[in-house]
Parts: C-alpha cells; structure tokens; sequence
C-alpha cells in the first residue's frame, strides 16, 4: 500500500489518504481480503495524527470499501460488493458530468460528444 | 519507606557538605581546650550550618524532577526534618569521639557534666534548625534564600534572648538548681519533642498549602 | 473513547495574570496540542496539572485520579519534560539513575541504560555541563524508561535540531500507539504540532479561544484574499484582517464563504494560520 501526502494540497489529509487507498482498492493494488495497517500504525507510519487516520478509514468504511473487525483490524471488501458497485457508477456519472458541462461551455453539441466518446471506447479496447 | 529515600536524596545532593563535617568537629574539640560550653555551642550552631544548606543549594529548575518524585509531602519534610537531625547527631558523635581521643592524650576526665553539654547541644542544635527550616517553609524556600543569613541568626538570637531572660529570673534558677539531673534531662527532652513536633507540624501544614512554583 | 486528563473549570490568580475558568479532556490514546503565545497561561495550566500549583477553584483529574485521591500514584502517572534541564547540576546521569529507582517501582534500568548509549549521552559529565540538547534526551529518557499514563511536554522541543525533533515526533507517537497512554504538549511552536496533534487548544490571556478536534479546527476556517473595495458589508465577518497595498488578507468562518462569491480567492489554512488570526482579531 502507497500513501503520499501533500501538505500543498486542497484536500484535507484524511481526504487524501481515503482517496488514495480507494484509489489502489478499485485498481486492484490491494486485494480483496487484505487487512490494512491499524488505524494508529498508519498514522505513525506516514506521521500524521490518530485522528486523521481514524476519519480516512471511517469514512472508508461507511463508503463499503472496508470493513472493520473486532480485533482483527479493517479487512478490504470484495469490489463485487453492492455498495461498492454504486462507487463505481458515482464515479462514472461524476466523469460524463464533467465532460457534459465542459462540452457545452465550448458548445459542442451531444451528436459530437457520442461521436468522441465512441472513438474513446474504440481506441481502449 | 519514601521518608528514607528523601533523605537519601538531600545526602546525595549535598554530598561536598560532608568534608565540613569533621572539619567543624575539629574546631569544635580545639574550642573545648578553653571552655566546654564554646564548644558544645559552636558544635550546635555548625551543625545548624550543614542542615540549613539542605535548603540553601536547592534550586528552582530543580523542581520539575525533585517535586514531581511520586512521594508525599509529610514523608518529603520528615526526610527534611531526619537529614538535619542527623547530620547534627553525626556532628556531635564526631566531636564526642574526636574529644575522647584527645582527652585520652591530655589526661582530661570525660565527666557526666561534659556528656550532658554534648547531648544537650545536639537537642538544643536540633531544635534550632526545626525552627530554621520551618520558617524556610513558611517565607518559601526560594524566597527564603536570599533572607537566609537572617533565618540563620533568628533562632540564635532567640535562643540568646531566652537564656538570658530565664538565667537572670530567681524563681528559675531556684526551680532549676533543686532539680535532680534527670529531671533536667526529662524536661529538656520533653521540651525537645514538642518544639520539633510542633514544627514538624507546622511544616507540613505549610507544604500541603503553598504552591510550589511561583513563576 | 475514555478520557485520560479532565481538565474542569480551573482558575488561578497569580499576581496580574489571571487563568479564567479553563477546562479540557484529552481521551486515552491521542495527542493534545496546546499552544499561545509566551505569558498566556500555557506553563500556569501545566503546573496545575502537575500539581505544582493549587487552583484556586476547579478540578484536575488523571485517569480518573485526583491528586487528593492518591499523591503517589497521580504522581507516578505523569511523565513530564520542561524546556530546561531540572535535574540537579552536580548530578551525573548515575545520580539520577539512583534517584529514579528509589522512586518509580517501574523504572527499568535496562532501557534507560539503551537509550543514553543510543542518544550518546556522557556518564562522566555532570548535568551542569551538558549540551541543551543533551538535556532535553535525558529527561525523556528518565521518563520513558519507566510506566506512565500521560507525558507532560511543556516546550520540551525548544533547542533541538530538526533531526532530533523529528526523531522524537515518531518517538511520541510510538508511545500512544497502544491506545492506552496519552501526551500533553505546549509549545509556541504551532508547526511541531500540524502533523501528529489530534486536538488543539489554544490560550490567550488566560482563557481558551481554540478548544477542538484538529480536523474540525481546520475545516472551520478559511483564509480569504482580495480587494478592499469587493468587501462591501461584509467586513463584520474577517477575523485578523491584514491590509496592504494590493489588498487585503483575513481568515473568515467557513460557513460564511457563500456569502463572498468568487470576487475572493479562499485558501485553507493551517493551525498556524488560524492562531495567528484569531490572535490579530
């Protein structure tokens, strides 16, 4: 698991360190099954306060990315998960919203915008 | 018991005062060549001397270690009150044994009289510096050291004061002269525990009070 | 979460200064900042919690213990490191090794012995002749070489370098990282704090003006940055406001940033930032 903090960055730290283990979950980095460092091993680890921590996995948890297990610490939850499934589909309307809006404020209309996200899908594959 | 650490403590502060020891212990036994009393007395006041330095080298910084032992204040000023006495009573046996050899040396009898001078200026010494250290406790002990002369020569005054006061009343000396000498000694060793208890006392009292830190 | 020191409406009187009514707690197995600036009352509301000092009024408790309850042990619990050396000085370290085994029925020997050979602390000088930071490595090892519930840190950090500081932040944060033990810190210092804090208060003449979680601390405040002339009625809402001129800085409450609009530039800030300000207002 890899966790870089930025103290330039906007997002708060447990913000970065929720986004960034989310991140390396959905990418398969850490496997389904896996049991993250406890909550204060990690904070002393990257140098930042329990609290901090604390916010990143509760949040994480209450988002169904993890779960945590008495005295065992918080497990990674398999991406077949429901919950996590919406994750997905948060983030895939989060993505064409953004590209709807900057698509209108250059005036591309929506026939264009299929045409370029075809050619995306095409070119993946 | 923590009584016994404390004084442990003051001892391994003070560890330079112990060369004074036999140094006034000499000086004590030369005094006495001219007369028993100087000696005695001067036997007193040196120890009240080693004793008042228990409060004199203390330092204000030291208060965030020495304070902050886990022990509590009566053992703290018992182990106060105990490093003074003793150091008295080594004093004073110092002298005992010192002015023993010597005697043995110049023929001189080590008579009950000159026992009783001994013991009665280890008691008069050691109620002396309970009297100093109380009213260090009470003035406070930082503030105390700069006022420290003065504590030194209050008791002594006193005690001057006094005797003059009660050597010169008829009713007394009569009362003391029809006395036998171990109705003197009860009554000096009676007059001994309630003055030290008394400030024992005191002292504690006053240390549970103040604050110890005044910044 | 338990809490391990409860700090409830303590006053003080002292000559001018006047401690006004402080309370705070700090849960079992975090990190309480505590900062202001020098003369506010930081060292005050250590030596009441040290029991150096009686308060006037108010109560302190340690893991639930009051001072009255049991010197000893309340005693015992705190481990504490002063900005200066407070050991005797004409002690040398085996002087204070005695002392510490008379006292603290915890004491292990070996590790303080471990960490003097580690932080190359000198046996043979006497206290008086160390080095500031030589100082500061030998009052946290007498009190990390023993059992305690709460270390007491009051400008423990002044006069270390930055490699030692930051040895000692990963050492800090070793030791509650069992959950079970907290930490007490002061300092004027704010950035030593930024990183491993998981509370702040802050005091300033006397009485707390920050008393929170540091995550909400920093989500409650922004800066704001602009022109004077876009201010327009909303001057009652900067706090510490700073003018130049090219404009103007100020630290408002998060909440009111709708009320701006993006003639503003908003940044967050850091707990330096905002003690800052709220110290200007």
């Amino acid at each position: 698991m890899k966790i870089l903090i930025s103290n330039q960055s906007e997002l708060p730290i447990y913000s970065q360190i929720k986004e960034q283990i989310k991140e390396q979950i959905l990418n398969g980095n850490i496997e389904e099954g896996t049991i993250l460092p406890s909550i204060r091993k990690l904070a002393k680890e990257i140098g930042v306060s329990v609290i901090t921590t604390t916010r990143a996995y509760n949040e994480l948890e209450k988002e169904g990315f993890i779960a945590s297990m008495q005295g065992k610490g918080s497990v990674v939850l398999s991406k077949d998960n429901k919950i996590l499934k919406e994750q997905y589909l948060i983030r895939i309307e989060e993505g064409l919203e953004n590209a709807i809006q900057t698509a209108k404020k250059i005036g591309m209309d929506y026939v264009e915008l299929e045409e370029l996200a075809n050619k995306i899908w095409k070119g993946m594959e | 018991m923590n009584t016994l650490n404390y004084i442990k403590i003051d001892f391994l502060k003070n560890k330079r005062q112990i060369i004074l020891i036999p140094m006034f212990a000499i000086f004590a036994v030369l005094l006495s060549k001219n007369s028993n009393i100087s000696g005695a007395s001067y036997a007193m006041f040196a120890g009240t001397i080693v004793g008042i330095n228990a409060f004199t080298s203390e330092k204000i910084k030291e208060i965030g270690f020495i304070s902050m032992l886990p022990g509590k204040n009566i053992n703290k000023v018992a182990g106060r009150f105990l490093y003074g006495m003793i150091n008295m009573v080594i004093l004073e046996v110092l002298f005992l044994a010192l002015y023993c050899i010597i005697s043995d040396f110049s023929n001189t009898v080590l008579d009950k009289e000159k026992i009783f001078l001994i013991v009665l200026s280890t008691m008069a010494g050691i109620v002396l510096i309970s009297i100093e250290y109380t009213i260090f406790y009470i003035l406070g002990k930082f503030k105390s050291q700069s006022l420290f002369t003065f504590i030194m020569m209050l008791p002594g005054m006193l005690l001057f004061f006094l005797s003059v006061f009660f050597l010169e009343d008829e009713k007394f000396l009569n009362f003391l002269f029809t006395r036998s000498i171990e109705e003197i000694y009860l009554l000096v060793t009676v007059a001994f525990i309630i003055i030290v208890s008394l400030c024992f006392t005191i002292s504690v009292i006053v240390v549970n009070k103040k604050d110890e830190r005044n910044d | 979460m338990e809490d391990m020191l409860v700090v409830k409406n303590v006053s003080k009187k002292l000559g001018d200064f006047y401690l006004n009514d402080v309370s705070l707690s700090l849960p079992k197995g975090y990190i309480m900042g505590y900062i202001g600036k020098n003369g506010a009352g930081k060292t005050t509301t250590i030596n009441i919690i040290n029991h150096l000092i009686n308060p006037d009024c108010g109560s302190v408790t340690i893991n639930g213990i009051s001072y009255k309850d049991n010197p000893v042990l309340y005693k015992e619990q705190i481990g504490y490191v002063g900005d200066e050396s407070y050991f005797p000085p004409e002690f040398k370290i085996k002087d204070v090794k005695k002392v510490l085994k008379m006292f603290y029925k915890s004491f292990d020997e070996k590790k303080f012995d471990e960490i003097v050979e580690r932080e190359g602390l000198s046996k043979d000088k006497k206290i008086k002749d160390f080095s500031r930071g030589m100082n500061v490595k030998l009052m946290f090892a007498t009190v990390l070489s023993r059992e305690t519930k709460i270390l007491i840190l009051d400008e423990a950090t002044n006069g270390l370098d930055p490699i030692a500081k930051d040895s000692l932040m990963t050492t800090l944060q070793e030791y509650i990282e069992d959950g079970e033990k907290s930490i007490f810190f002061s300092t004027h210092v704010v950035s030593d704090l930024e990183q491993i804090a998981d509370f702040v208060v802050m005091i300033e003449n006397g009485k707390l003006v920050i008393n929170e979680q540091k995550e909400e601390l920093l989500e409650n405040y922004l800066i704001v940055k602009g022109n004077e002339s876009e201010l327009k009625g909303l001057e009652g809402n900067l706090l510490g406001k700073k003018s130049n001129d090219y404009g103007f800085e100020a630290m408002i409450k998060a909440d009111c940033a709708d009320e701006f609009g993006n003639k503003f530039i908003f940044e967050k800030p850091n707990i330096e930032q905002i003690a800052i300000h709220l110290l200007r207002a």
